[in-house]
């Protein structure tokens, strides 16, 4: 397993209603040879508490990473979006949209919401793997972040 | 009237005896200056025949012995010398005779013993004058009345045109009530000329277009034309009609005329085309998601059993699974070209000055994989700058790229791209020496799910050259093929050019 930056396996939330895509996704993390925890919100209510460590979700640790589907049940992708970029403590953390979206108005919102990628989910199942190994090896082992609150994980 | 100067006045004396007409002439020839020359004759029909040779200016008839016969020789010199005033000289005075005969359109009434030269000069000239006015006064109030039956006739006309209009034409006033309306208007509106007279035109139109026609109305008044202005008008059975005005104010009339052409079917067609278009950009929306999610599963579930199981399960199931792949692998191909079909239309928003040379490039690109593969070489003109939507020029491009390139000969592919400027428009030829197709095929490929060859040779969904039209057409374009099997086939189309350059 490959290291990161933080020396840590990466925390990952999954914010994705089919568990045909959380465990695709799954795979691609293995395949990408990550060292990683995923924790998967299966609606939009659940990523907001999940972040917010509301109820069941106390003892949640802080994402590095979300991947983030746009069509959820309860809330909607774009809910959970705003959620995350409007509070100071999570808005640093490296929001990816990952959507079977093609739409362009997708798209533009997602960006103006202040989404850090916009990746439509790819139809070959090879590319989506090695989408998601490169968009994750591109945000964690790649580009700097600035250093999380890590008081609070 | 002046008489010429130079010219003496013709008198001629009708009837009396030698020693009267004698008398008359002599009276006339003492007159200073002499300026009458006078012709006699015994009786009206010899009149007649002098009269008709011309210089005579009033004409002095001496009353016969019988007074009836003098209504009639009155009346026949009135007829034979219209133009010149009948006086009449009689021995003696008689009041009645006077008035009978002057009614018959003598002129005057004078009495042989009273007259003297100068009088006599002076009764005629006066006769001659009133009589002259009197034609003119006559003449005129003729033409008066030949001008009044003119008009009258070019308002029937126009009120012929008036009432058969089958648009509604209308006369406002200034305060905002109808003067005139046509019987169009009844039929629009469901109510009676009479009703319709009594209701002011502002409560006609549809509540939601009140503002906009108030103060179009206000503009006209100030002077400015309405040229197409659009508003809905209710109609008595409570629906709306859409109308289109063309209007200009009078304002010395103080009127508003107006022309209104009924719209209410284009309009309709407009809204349902328009909802057409919502509902299949919903669609759209729609089957990107909902369409496309279980697909994907399917999809990415085989080809990760593909990828995983090959060679672990045994053969058939090999096969069987590369069987799964492909058909979803097509069917995503299906939906994706369905989708981009759909939306060559339903994506019509405003057409921006767009760089085809750079569309052009962006679609090479998408085909790098295949000229690379098949070693293609593409040539193409400087393309220009026009109104579109860049994403479907891209899209156009590839698919005429990708189709010179799959329907490719034997030799490697050559696919050389051309724009001609045309008057208002562009044509454009993306030619390649490939398979090309039967010329009785060249409509045909155009339709959905045409397929010109082999499925397993050529694969592909069909829709590549339908989704080329679509956007063409989008475009305000026409797009048509040319081919001789095996001769390598053109595709032509054409695109509006910009306005200032249609201009030039």
């Amino acid at each position: 397993m490959k290291g990161t930056q933080l020396g840590r396996p990466v925390e990952i939330l999954l914010v994705e209603d089919n568990p045909g895509d959380v465990e695709l996704t799954r795979e691609a993390f293995q395949e990408a040879r990550l060292l990683n925890h995923v924790s998967v919100a299966r609606d939009g209510q659940q990523a907001i508490d999940f972040l917010r460590r509301a109820g069941p979700y106390a003892r949640a640790p802080r994402p590095d990473l979300i991947l983030l589907d746009l069509n959820l049940p309860q809330r909607h992708g774009y809910e959970v979006l705003k959620e995350v970029k409007r509070d100071p403590g999570l808005a640093r953390i490296p929001v990816l949209i990952l959507t079977s979206s093609q739409a362009e108005r997708d798209v533009a919102e997602s960006y103006s919401l202040h989404a850090n990628c916009f990746v439509s989910k790819p139809l070959e199942v090879e590319e989506f793997l090695s989408v998601v190994k490169s968009i994750t090896e591109f945000w964690l082992a790649v580009v700097r972040l600035p250093l999380g609150d890590e008081t609070r994980a | 009237m002046h008489l010429p100067e130079n010219e003496k006045t013709g008198v001629l004396v009708v009837g009396g005896d030698a020693d009267q007409a004698g008398f008359l002439t002599e009276l006339l020839a003492r007159v200073q200056g002499a300026p009458f020359r006078v012709h006699c004759v015994e009786r009206p029909p010899i009149a007649r025949e002098r009269s008709a040779q011309g210089g005579i200016d009033a004409v002095l008839l001496i009353l016969p012995a019988s007074s009836a016969l003098a209504r009639d020789a009155v009346q026949e010199l009135r007829a034979q010398a219209p133009r010149a005033p009948v006086l009449l000289l009689a021995e003696r005075e008689d009041e009645a005779l006077a008035a009978r005969l002057l009614r018959a359109g003598a002129e005057d009434f004078l009495v042989r013993p009273q007259v003297s030269g100068p009088a006599l000069a002076r009764v005629i000239r006066w006769a001659i004058e009133r009589h002259r006015l009197r034609e003119v006064a006559v003449a005129a109030s003729r033409e008066f009345e030949r001008q009044r039956k003119e008009r009258r006739r070019a308002e029937e006309v126009l009120n012929n045109f008036f009432v058969l209009a089958v648009e509604p034409l209308c006369i406002i006033g200034f305060d905002g009530r109808f003067r005139c309306l046509n019987p169009a208007w009844e039929a629009l509106v469901g109510a009676s000329l009479q009703q319709l007279m009594e209701t002011p035109f502002l409560e006609l139109v549809h509540p939601e277009d009140r503002g906009a026609t108030a103060e179009e109305f206000r503009q006209l008044l100030a002077g400015a034309q309405t040229r197409a202005f659009e508003n809905r008008c209710l109609a008595q059975d409570g629906s709306a009609r859409w109308l289109l005005w063309k209007a200009a104010s009078s304002p010395e009339e103080k009127l508003v005329y107006a022309a209104v052409h009924d719209i209410t079917v284009r309009k309709q067609a407009e809204e349902a085309l328009a909802r057409s278009n919502a509902e299949l950009e919903r669609f759209a929306y729609v089957a990107s998601h909902d369409l496309q999610e279980p697909l994907r599963m399917v999809a990415s579930y085989t080809g990760l059993l593909a990828r995983r199981y090959r060679g672990r399960l045994d053969e058939r199931a090999d096969r069987w699974i590369a069987y799964a792949v492909d058909g979803a692998r097509r069917m995503q191909e299906l939906i994706h070209d369905l989708l981009a079909y759909s939306r060559a239309q339903a994506e019509a928003g405003v057409l921006k000055p767009a760089s085809l040379e750079a569309a052009f490039d962006t679609a090479v690109g998408n085909v790098r994989a295949a000229v690379e593969e098949t070693s293609a070489t593409i040539t193409h003109d400087l393309l220009p700058t026009l109104a579109a939507r860049p994403g479907q020029l891209v899209q156009l491009f590839q698919n005429l790229l990708s189709n010179a390139l799959k329907f490719r000969g034997q030799d490697p592919p050559r696919i050389q791209v051309s724009a001609q400027p045309q008057g208002d428009h562009w044509l454009f030829a993306v030619r390649d020496n490939g398979v090309g197709f039967d010329p009785q095929d060249s409509e045909r490929i155009f339709q959905l799910f045409e397929r010109r060859h082999d499925k397993r040779l050529y694969p592909g969904t069909g829709l590549g050259l339908a989704i080329c039209q679509r956007i063409v057409e989008a475009h305000g374009g026409r797009i048509w093929a040319e081919s001789g099997r095996g001769a390598g086939a053109t595709f032509y189309f054409t695109l509006p050019a910009l306005e200032e350059e249609a201009a030039a």
